[in-house]
Order: C-alpha cells, then structure tokens, then sequence
C-alpha cells in the first residue's frame, strides 16, 4: 500500500517519521494555515481500530453502531466542519496498516451484526483515487455479511467505484446542501448537481442510497433554500429508490467549536449564539426543531417519512 | 518580525550588512543586533548555547502573532556529491544524543533541497560518518528547534544551512564562511520576506476602547457579577463578528433606571437578547 501511495507521488518530499504523532500532534499549529497546503502522512495505527458510535451520530436504529477512521482528515475544507476543532493538524493521515481495521471488525461482528461507519472523520470516497479504500470497505463487506457498512461522501466520485459489483450491506451516503450554502459553506467540495449524477449513477447500478441533509445550516432565508434544494434534488431522483435520508441541524461539541472560535475570528457561521446542551454546542431547541422539522416536511412529499431519520 | 540565530560572527556579517542591522544593548548575554524588524543573535557553537540563546532572544524582545524564527549558519555535508555552498532547508532536525527529532512545518514555497540535518554536541569527521547514518551535520539547530517551538508555531519555525565542507575536520577560515553566506543571501531574504506573508494566528482584538467603555459602565450601572462581565464581553463580541456593526445600540440600556441587583440581571437579559439578535 504504502509503496503504490509513494509512486503516485513520485515528486514529492518525503520525509521519514518514527510515529504519526510526532508530526501530527507537534504543539503550536495551525490547522488553517496548514489546510492550504495539506501533507499526506502515511502511518500505521497500532490499536483502537474501531469506536462506539458517538451519541451526536445518527445511529439508523443500530445498536451496534460503531465507526472506523482509516484516515484523519479531510481533503475538502468546509466552514462548519468538526476536525478543524478535533484535530491539532489539518495534514491528512492514512493508516495503511488497513488489514488491521478489517480484522477488527471482523472480530467485532463474529457474534452480532454491525453497523459500521468508515468515512466520518474524511471523505474516503473523494480520496479514493490517491488510497483504494472505500473499495476495500466495499470488498471487506461483501466477505462480511454481517457487517453494514457506510461510506459518506460529499464528492462526485462514484466513478472510482462504479466498476464494483453492488455489495447489499454497504450503504453509499452523500451529504447533500442546498447549492448556495455549498458556495459559501463547503470549499472545495462538488456542485450539489455533480454530486446528484454521481448519485443517479449509483442509484442504476443498484447500490443502496442514502441522502443526508446534515448539517442544515440556518441561512437566511432557510425555507425558500431547502426547499428549493429539496425539489431540485428529487426531481432528479426517484425518491422510490432512496434507501433512506438523514435530517441533523447543525451541531458540534462544545469543546471543538470553542476551538474553532479562536482561529476562525470572522466566520460567522461559528460565532452564531449557539446553546450549549450536554456539552453540544447547537441552535436554540426551538430553532433546532423549526430546521430540521422543515426540511423534514419537505422531504416527506417525496419519501415515506418512515424512512426519514432525525 | 524575525529572529535570527547564528552560531559564529562569520555566518552573521553578510546578514548583518544586508539588512542594516545595528547593535542592540537589550541582550547583555549575546552579541544582538537589530533593526525593529530583524534580530539577530550570535549565539556561539553548540547545541545547548544556541538553546539559551533562541530562548533569551524570544524572551527579551517583545513579539506578537506572526514573528518567526530562522536558524541559519553553515553545516557539514556527508556525500561528497554535495557542492560546498548548497543551501539546503531542513524539515527535519535531529538531536543527536538524545534521538529526539524536530519538525518544522513548512508551508512557505521555496526552491530549496529540503532534507534531514543530525545536530551534533561536538565535531564529526568522515570516519564517524562511515558507522552511523546521516547526511547533513551541524551543532546548533536541534538546540534552535527545542527553544523556538517552545515560543512560536511550527510553521514560524526555520532552519537554513549552506554546505561549508565535507567533514574533513579541517579549520574553516572565517572569510570563507562570511562568502558562502553572502553567496545565499536571497535564499535567507526569502525566507525573511515570505515569512512575513504567513498570517499569524488569526485571534485579534476585536473590541474596540470605546466598546469596552461601553461594556464597563453597562456592568458597573447594572452590578453585574465577573462572570455577567464576563458572558457580556463574549456575546458583544460574537455580536461584532455576526452583525460587523458598532455596540452603540448598547448605550440606550445605559438610560434605563436600575435600583436592585434584580433589576439588573433583568435588563442583563434583555441586552443578552439584543445581542443575540
């Protein structure tokens, strides 16, 4: 792996570490800063492969929810994103050491089924063409039936995966917002209508399809947005087909948003009035309920509201 | 700003001369020599002198976000393919007595050789270079690298050597050093210019003095607790950020009649809303 990785990369400077950390976790730096000129480290991971699915996540009715990050970071760099206050570095981990995150999983899942979340703390698919890894997830699953899998993305590149066969417990997740929020919130991430024909595309191969309308972001005029996005997403595609949506409003731990405030001094997105619940930071309740009840409302005239998650 | 760290007066003089640095008597410990902008101290050889001195400079001269620190000097190169008078920029320093290695993190665009440099407590030669692994040798930068990353970020962090020898331990004449260094004056002068560029931590003021008179007499007339004081200058300041207008719209509050403490905290929330808003 780590071999097919440096070829790809044939010009660059590589510099030889003894541990991930001693680069990744240096004190003093600057996630900002260093997002513009992101650093690929090439690591293994020595234990804790896999997590229980933290609270704040949609656990889709699983019990059994865990989740899996092969990489730390992300290539995309959005606005309200949580790693800018997780992480003390914004260069790019990937633990090639893969094998080890299939065997624990295959361990885990032995005696029970799992749910398994393996690109929330990145965007495996958008990295897929520098490291395979949401096709090895993919071909992991297939071996493993009792493990289902989740690969959320906000790319456009299915193309990277469409060659597979359609594996039945593995569910590709595409974060979807309204276009304007993606122009000033999500830097550098696909159009809405790219990520849309990487999702038709999807949908006729047959992989299961969920859409995620999270975070919804308080905009202006919010309703006239989503709703707006809404229609514009299920004119595209049939609703019939989706296997299920998840609905979250923006919302973050305390703690990292407290982070974020300090190095990100004029993004008003941040410094909203956030209120803190169980050391989350998120909208006030009322307005909490008001977002996600709308975009819900609008996303039921097209899907049984049996298959939408809050 | 900028500090710079030398180990010998030969390594410093072209530098000196080029950026009219003069004399500075703040350091009594170090030969120092600054402009305002630039500061340079000549810290002697060895890796725990050239510590003390990155550390005494970074204490003695007040510095805000955005100062960084650059380690330059001659160091000793092991391959002989390697020309005397390359300049070679380090993103990795090791410290070699104690195996600790340091990274700087380097954001700046360059056009330097980027490699690993071992920092050594006393001279290599050839022959110990045969038995043990490295490629570059000097007796400085891993005493930089411990001091600088205890004041500034990694990406302030720099650490520039120009090829003198081949470790042949022969005496290195210091006219010949004060060459090299002059030859590589505009790779220094890049690092000097572009670490300017780099935006410091993006945490500033935004308050202004006429915004905390305001927050004051609001806490004084309303007999707000430190920790209302408190939760008054954070939401006024998230305000700023949101709405980037003024806090005038704070002094009607300041007319309102206020007796008790109850009555206080009572208006204390409505400004909260105000603010929030």
């Amino acid at each position: 792996m780590t071999q097919k990785v440096l070829a790809r990369f044939k010009d660059a400077v590589k510099i030889e570490i003894k541990h991930y950390k001693d680069v990744f976790c240096r004190p003093n730096q600057d996630f900002q800063l260093q997002k513009s000129a992101q650093k690929l480290i090439l690591a293994v991971k020595k234990d804790n492969f896999i997590y229980k699915g933290p609270e704040i996540c949609q656990n889709f009715g699983s019990n059994n929810f865990y989740y899996t990050s092969s990489i730390l970071n992300c290539i995309y760099h959005c606005d309200y994103c949580y790693l800018q206050g997780m992480y003390p570095s914004a260069n790019i981990t990937a633990f090639v050491n893969i094998d080890d995150f299939f065997e624990a999983v295959s361990r885990e899942q032995r005696s029970r089924s799992v749910y398994l979340t393996v690109s929330y703390d990145t965007d495996l698919l958008a990295f897929e063409n520098i490291i395979p890894f949401s096709s090895m997830w993919i071909e992991f699953a297939k071996r493993h039936r009792n493990t289902t899998i989740e690969i959320r993305t906000k790319s456009a590149n299915y193309s990277s995966i469409s060659h597979l066969d359609c594996v039945d417990n593995v569910i590709l997740a595409w974060t979807l917002s309204p276009e304007a929020v993606i122009e000033q919130y999500e830097k550098w991430t696909p159009t809405l209508k790219a990520r849309l024909f990487s999702i038709e595309k999807a949908l006729s191969d047959g992989w299961k399809v969920r859409l995620c309308f999270d975070p919804v972001i308080k905009t202006e005029n919010y309703r006239e947005t989503y709703g707006e996005c809404i229609r514009q997403v299920f004119s595209r595609l049939p609703g019939g087909k989706i296997h299920d949506v998840s609905i979250g409003a923006f919302r973050m731990s305390a703690e990292y948003l407290k982070r974020i405030r300090k190095s990100r001094i004029d993004l008003e997105l941040v410094h909203y009035p956030f209120e803190c619940r169980n050391g989350v930071a998120r909208y006030p309740e009322a307005l909490e309920k008001e977002l996600v009840n709308w975009v819900y409302e609008c996303i039921g005239q097209y899907i049984a509201k049996k298959r939408i998650f809050l | 700003m900028i500090f710079i760290v030398t180990a010998l007066h030969c390594e410093a003089k072209p530098i000196i001369r080029h950026f009219k640095l003069k004399k500075d008597a703040r350091s009594t410990r170090f030969d120092l020599y600054s402009n305002g902008e630039i500061y340079l101290i000549v810290c002697g050889t060895g890796i725990l002198r050239c510590a003390v001195a990155t550390a005494h400079i970074l204490s003695i001269i007040p510095h805000k976000n955005g100062a960084s620190a650059l380690n330059t000097g001659i160091c000793g190169a092991v391959s002989p393919d390697i020309e005397e008078g390359t300049p070679l920029l380090f993103h990795k320093i090791i410290h070699s007595e104690t195996g600790r290695e340091y990274y700087p993190d380097i954001l700046l665009k360059h056009g330097l050789r980027e490699v690993a440099l071992n920092s050594f407590a006393s001279p290599v030669t050839k022959e110990y270079a045969g038995t043990h692994a490295f490629e570059f040798a000097d007796m400085e930068a891993a005493g930089f690298m411990e001091a600088a990353s205890m004041f500034l970020p990694a990406h302030a962090i720099f650490c520039l050597k120009v090829v003198s020898d081949h470790l042949e331990g022969t005496r290195m004449e210091p006219e010949f050093v004060t060459q090299l260094m002059q030859k590589n004056l505009e790779h220094i002068e890049h690092i000097v210019v572009s670490s300017r560029e780099l935006p410091g931590c993006r945490e500033r003021e935004l308050l202004t003095s006429s915004d905390y008179r305001v927050l004051e007499l609001i806490g004084e007339r309303l007999r707000l607790t430190a920790t209302m004081r408190h939760q008054l200058k954070e939401t006024a300041r998230l305000y700023k950020i949101r709405h980037k207008n003024s806090l005038e719209g704070l002094e009607a509050f300041l007319n309102l009649p206020v007796d008790s403490k109850k009555e206080g905290k009572i208006v204390f929330e409505r400004i909260k809303q105000y603010l929030i808003h």
